[in-house]
């Protein structure tokens, strides 16, 4: 039975009003501890395909047709960041985020790799 | 292509096939014949199922073959690289990728949105949320040499 939070470095067994209770490690942003209160960049990347183009080779039904473009802004925010280098190499550049870890990890594991071939 | 627990002994068979086109020997016929499935029978019912779609269409197809030779089948969107490729306006993926070669094609990110939507549908995908599928989609084009774009 899981008694607190901690948002410590401390992991493991822990003694609570004598009770034996588990503590794990949780970083702010797994509890989605947002910090919102820099404004938002105004978008700046503005679709190749305006509003009102044919997006060719969608539909593959008989019956159907290929779907238009909707207005830039009709789309979800996240659209316009998943092809944006800059907004992942920020996730990297941040401590907080599993992003950062997996590429370090990811980079620990190719150097000790390439040490390992010059070995042999 | 792996086997149920013991009783049915059903097998799953992966194939594409192009709507509405079917039964030649090469890809289908063995296949089924092999699990005892008359190719003919399949041939039908997939091109009756598939009769909306634009002729031609490579459709996936997982089919169930139980132990008394009856057979179930689902049909499932066109691969990603076919969108790709027709978005793009392309007939093949490039031969090389990679920052030494030049792209073969485009799409812009409202035909990935597009192209995620339609493999929302598919059984496989109830998991994921529609940001990863268009994750999913990108990194297909960039393997396939296709440049994406806003």
């Amino acid at each position: 039975m899981l008694k607190s939070f901690t948002s410590t470095a401390f992991s493991g067994l822990r003694t609570v009003s004598q009770q034996q209770v588990r503590c794990i490690q949780v970083s702010a942003r797994s509890l989605n501890v947002k910090d919102d209160s820099a404004p938002k960049a105004k978008r700046t990347v503005v679709s190749s395909a305006p509003e009102g183009t044919v997006l060719k080779g969608i539909n593959y039904m008989k019956d159907g047709k290929d779907p238009v473009a909707l207005a830039d802004d009709a789309y979800p925010e996240w659209l316009w960041e998943i092809n944006d280098p800059a907004v992942r190499n920020a996730r990297i550049a941040d401590p907080l985020d599993k992003k950062h870890h997996k590429e370090a990890r990811r980079q620990a594991i190719k150097g000790d790799n390439f040490i390992r071939d010059k070995k042999t | 292509m792996s086997k149920k627990a013991p009783a049915a002994a059903a097998s799953l068979l992966r194939l594409v096939v192009p709507a509405g086109k079917a039964t030649p020997s090469p890809p289908i016929g063995p296949a089924l014949g092999q699990r005892g499935v008359k190719s003919m029978d399949f041939c039908k019912q997939f091109n009756d199922r598939t009769k909306n779609v634009d002729a031609g269409t490579p459709l996936p197809v997982i089919i169930t073959v139980k132990g008394d030779r009856t057979f179930t089948f689902v049909t499932k969107s066109p691969p990603t690289s076919f969108f790709l490729k027709r978005a793009a306006g392309i007939e093949k993926g490039a031969t090389n990728i990679g920052k030494d070669h030049p792209f073969v094609g485009k799409v812009n990110l409202k035909q990935v949105y597009e192209i995620a939507k339609i493999k929302q549908a598919d059984d496989g995908m109830g998991h994921l949320s529609l940001k990863g599928i268009c994750a999913g989609v990108i990194g297909s084009a960039k393997s396939m040499g296709i440049e994406v774009v806003a």
